[in-house]
């Protein structure tokens, strides 16, 4: 169930986006008896809302501004990138471009405000499987010396039953299986969709070479298997960190190469208007 | 959040970070991207160097794709819209098929040219110059006058139906609905005022680069009609305005009863054997385009019945012809005992200064105050009269004399300049030499005399024991031998040779003292003639019967020769522009062919009158194309009479009793919308507002581009 202040925060947020949209649809129906070209209305909305929603970039860029707090901002983006794309479908009236400009203008526009309703999505939903984490979200640049210490850690195991057991079966599930696993991250895709498969896997692994190991070695084979499912939960926030921040290297540098289209396509409607708008 | 101190390496905000997956060193690359070296951890599981691979932070990398999106969005506008490209890459679509012809796209959008990105820039900073906008277009849409004029009417054009922008257009679009009252009431609140009298732009409606068949949608949708009309919908007749008094703006210019005609007139003439009307296409047809019904001319029509009302012979009491010229009869006994020099006056002249006259001295000031002065004064009787009458009477005189002597030097054109003299040039110079003669027969020498300076002594002219000077350096001297031969009296024969015109033509001997007499075919009073006493006043409205121009005793009098006769129509608007109602008035009142019986005279206030000479439409319903001839094919029981009632009552004849059209009644009932329904109901192409009405007053033609 939704809590109360999420909740809150949805409604008010559909509340702004269809208020505003509907202001502007009214204020373009309006135009219509002022002799005003309602393309003129909704484009300059358009652009005024893609200039406040670019607005939070520079509001993390310069992080002494004493200007409200940096959520608040991210919420004024949300819904001022929502609103851009409900005014978009008004500037458009629903056309597809026809122009070779028009169509890189458009098709950038659906790709950003595509990647930013995906990654408003994604932050919706990855965040709490985060915190659900035993023991809580790793930094994503912490997670390398992490895993090199489980991978410091493992090494130590091994060697220590080695010693003492001469385990060949031991030392071969350490070197061809465990070793690299623990090197590099792995299964994020399977991660990133809640599989449970990597788990099972590890389980089944360990379950396979437990009949072939002592006392020692099953000692030191729990002591892998503990050490591999930190790692397998390393992973799994990798994942989820990874997606949180990949769909920002296509939103944040498309919306740059949106803004100077959008000047461009300012600057041509007005050359060419011939009065008409 | 899991945060352990001491961790080795953790520095997120540096551009560069350590790419080892398997073990990060705790130093990590430095900020400029290169390995700090003796990193801890280098050696993978078999001891080997595991290499050193410094990588973008996700921020840096983010930064890095954002400035090569920048890049690439600019290499693009560079590439696309510095060359040949930029038409391709910008145009929205192809256009119309009638505009294919335009490769150039300067033609039309000639401030930023084909290329060059600055040359966008600077014209989409620059005020739109509407008028160079249009005037693109209107160099190839013309309607028919490639001159000045025809360039600004097509400018005015492009304003709201070619007139200036209403205060208040949205409120003054009557709402038919809550919605369409608040938007207007947003868009008051909004928008200002649009255009701020700029004319609109063509491109405001006709929307191009949308395919080469595709309707201009604003148009066809009638999308761009409800901008200023919003109540109006799309269905007919349901969501149209009532039609109001369409087709009748204000009242006819010809003055025509169509019901006393055809509930009186025609039947009584009917009666009687002549021919009359057989129907509406008797007097009326399409004009050429079939759009207007236009009136058979005057002969084909009216012609049949009112020929005698033009010719006068019809008339049976008053005098015939119009006054122009009249000798004002002057106490001259008088003028002399008080020392006023006017030469020699018409001793006989007892006409009172006529309105025709009036007109003549129009450009004249000094002249014109003093007849206005005299209107008052009983000029056969001055010997009382004051300094400043006398002072007028002279001016009077001599004006008289001027317009005379111009007569005769210059010609028609010069003297009667102040009633369009070319209609005057009709004027037989015989004429103008015998009323010379007979009225002032040493008028170019007491002209000199005057312009000289010197008082010319004031004599009577035409008393038989007198002795005229000579009129020795009179130009027209030598003319009149052409009048030589004696008066009146000496060809009486002649007079009552032509019946009984005296006793019964026209009743001007026995009604109206002096008047009418044909003088140019008889001889009149030579230079050694002068003592001869005045001519009789004499009507012969059979040897007059033609028209034209009479000199009668002491006055030159005009006849219409034809129905729109140059010299009564220059007679009637150089009244009515002079400003004189009472004169207007009065001239049109004694105008021969009663002109005004037909013509209607209209006047906005504080303007001067017009006689509406002309019978087609002017300029109503600008806005509407009603084309008469497709009518004609539809399956009308009634005929004309299907949309147009005839109107029964006498509304129609009062409103011309003032002036003003707004008086509009009309003869026929305004057409119900009903009445077009009952025919086109609820059709889909009446939805296109653009199926009757027109925006531009005058259809533009085509054509081809230069």
């Amino acid at each position: 169930m939704m809590p109360h202040s999420t909740l809150s925060r949805a409604v008010w947020a559909v509340a702004l986006v269809g208020g505003a949209t509907a202001l502007i649809w009214l204020v373009d129906q309006s135009a219509m008896t002022a002799v005003r070209r309602p393309a003129v209305v909704d484009g300059w909305a358009l652009f005024i809302a893609v200039v406040l929603a670019v607005a939070l970039r520079l509001r993390k860029a310069i992080p002494v501004l004493p200007i409200l707090d940096a959520v608040v901002w991210a919420r004024v983006h949300v819904v001022t990138g929502l609103v851009t794309v409900s005014v978009f479908f008004l500037h458009t009236v629903g056309r597809l471009p026809t122009s070779l400009f028009d169509t890189l203008l458009w098709t950038l526009f659906v790709v950003v405000a595509a990647s930013g309703v995906g990654g408003w999505i994604l932050s919706r939903l990855l965040p709490p499987r985060l915190r659900s984490q035993q023991g809580g979200p790793e930094i994503l640049q912490r997670i390398p010396a992490r895993r090199a210490a489980l991978a410091a850690e493992a090494a130590t195991v091994v060697n220590e039953a080695l010693r003492a057991t001469r385990s060949q079966t031991l030392r071969d599930l350490y070197v061809d299986t465990l070793e690299p696993f623990l090197r590099c991250p792995a299964d994020l895709g399977a991660h990133l969709l809640e599989s449970r498969r990597p788990v099972q896997r590890l389980r089944r692994l360990v379950e396979q070479n437990a009949h072939y190991l002592d006392a020692r070695g099953r000692e030191a084979l729990d002591a892998l298997a503990r050490i591999a499912e930190a790692k397998i939960d390393l992973d799994h926030q990798t994942a989820l960190l990874r997606a949180l921040r990949l769909w920002t290297l296509v939103h944040v540098p498309l919306t740059y190469g949106l803004l100077v289209l959008v000047g461009v396509h300012l600057v041509a409607v007005y050359a060419f208007s011939m009065g008409g708008l | 959040m899991r945060v352990t101190a001491g961790e080795p390496y953790d520095r997120p905000d540096q551009a560069w970070v350590c790419g080892r997956t398997s073990a990060p060193c705790s130093r990590g690359p430095t900020p400029d991207g290169v390995c700090g070296g003796n990193c801890d951890g280098a050696q993978d599981g078999d001891g080997a160097m595991v290499p050193c691979v410094p990588r973008l932070s996700h921020k840096a990398l983010r930064r890095r794709h954002s400035l090569w999106w920048v890049v690439l969005a600019l290499g693009l506008v560079a590439l696309f819209l510095g060359g040949d490209l930029a038409v391709r890459a910008i145009s929205p679509g192809p256009l119309r098929a009638a505009h294919a012809g335009l490769t150039d796209c300067r033609t039309c959008h000639a401030e930023p040219g084909e290329s060059g990105f600055a040359n966008w820039v600077k014209a989409a900073l620059a005020d739109t110059d509407v008028h160079a906008a249009n005037g693109r277009c209107l160099d190839c849409h013309v309607d028919g006058d490639d001159g000045q004029a025809g360039q600004a009417a097509r400018q005015a054009a492009h304003g709201p139906h070619g007139r200036p922008w209403p205060e208040a257009p949205t409120s003054a679009a009557p709402a038919a609905s809550l919605r369409t009252a608040a938007l207007a009431s947003l868009a008051d609140a909004v928008f200002d005022a649009p255009m701020n009298g700029e004319p609109l732009a063509c491109a405001a409606c006709h929307a191009e680069h949308r395919g080469s068949t595709a309707p201009p949608p604003e148009v066809a949708a009638g999308k761009a009609c409800r901008l200023c009309h919003p109540s109006v919908g799309s269905r007919f007749p349901d969501q149209h305005p009532d039609l109001g008094t369409y087709p009748f703006s204000r009242r006819t210019s010809l003055i025509f009863d169509h019901a006393a005609h055809l509930d009186r007139h025609f039947p009584e003439r009917k009666r009687a054997g002549d021919l009359v009307p057989s129907g509406c296409l008797s007097c009326h047809a399409p004009d050429d385009a079939g759009r207007f019904m236009t009136v058979f001319s005057y002969e084909e029509t009216c012609a049949s019945c009112h020929a005698g009302d033009i010719r006068e012979a019809s008339r049976s009491t008053g005098p015939k012809g119009v006054d122009v010229l009249t000798v004002p009869g002057l106490d001259v006994r008088s003028l002399q005992e008080h020392g006023v020099a006017i030469g020699g006056w018409p001793a006989y002249a007892d006409a009172a200064p006529s309105d025709g006259l009036a007109l003549l001295l129009a450009d004249d000031a000094e002249a014109s105050n003093a007849l206005r002065r005299l209107r008052s004064v009983d000029l056969l009787d001055l010997r009382d009269a004051e300094a400043e009458t006398l002072d007028a009477v002279e001016t009077l005189a001599w004006a008289v004399k001027g317009v005379v002597h111009r007569l005769l030097n210059e010609g028609p054109q010069a003297a009667f300049g102040a009633i369009n003299g070319n209609a005057a040039e009709t004027l037989p110079p015989d004429v103008a030499l015998g009323l010379q003669q007979a009225w002032f027969p040493d008028l170019s020498a007491e002209v000199a005399a005057h312009m000289a300076g010197e008082a010319v002594p004031t004599r009577e002219v035409g008393i038989p024991s007198e002795t005229p000077s000579a009129p020795a350096a009179d130009p027209g001297g030598s003319a009149t031998d052409l009048d030589a031969g004696g008066g009146i009296l000496g060809h009486g024969a002649g007079i009552l040779g032509d019946g009984d015109d005296i006793l019964g033509g026209g009743g001007d001997i026995l009604g109206g003292g002096i008047g009418d007499m044909d003088l140019s075919s008889i001889p009149g009073p030579s230079a050694g003639d002068a003592t001869a006493p005045a001519p009789r006043a004499v009507d012969e409205p059979d040897r007059w019967g033609g028209g034209g121009w009479r000199r009668a005793a002491f006055s030159l009098r005009y006849r219409a020769v034809s129905h729109a006769d140059p010299l009564m129509v220059a007679l009637h608007d150089a009244a009515a522009a002079g400003g004189d109602a009472a004169l207007f008035q009065a001239l049109v009142t004694q105008a021969p062919g009663g002109c005004v019986d037909c013509h209607a005279v209209d006047q906005e206030e504080g303007s001067a009158p017009t006689v509406a000479w002309s019978a087609t439409p002017r300029g109503v319903w600008p806005q509407t194309k009603f084309h008469h001839a497709t009518h004609f094919t539809a399956a009308v029981q009634d005929g004309c009479a299907t949309c147009h009632t005839i109107r029964s009552g006498d509304a129609y004849a009062r409103s011309f009793a003032g002036r003003s059209i707004a008086d509009a009644a009309t003869g026929f009932q305004p057409v119900d919308e009903e009445t077009c329904a009952s025919c086109h109901a609820r059709e889909e192409a009446l939805a296109d507002c653009t199926s009757c009405h027109a925006y531009h007053g005058t259809p533009l033609t085509r054509r081809m581009p230069r």
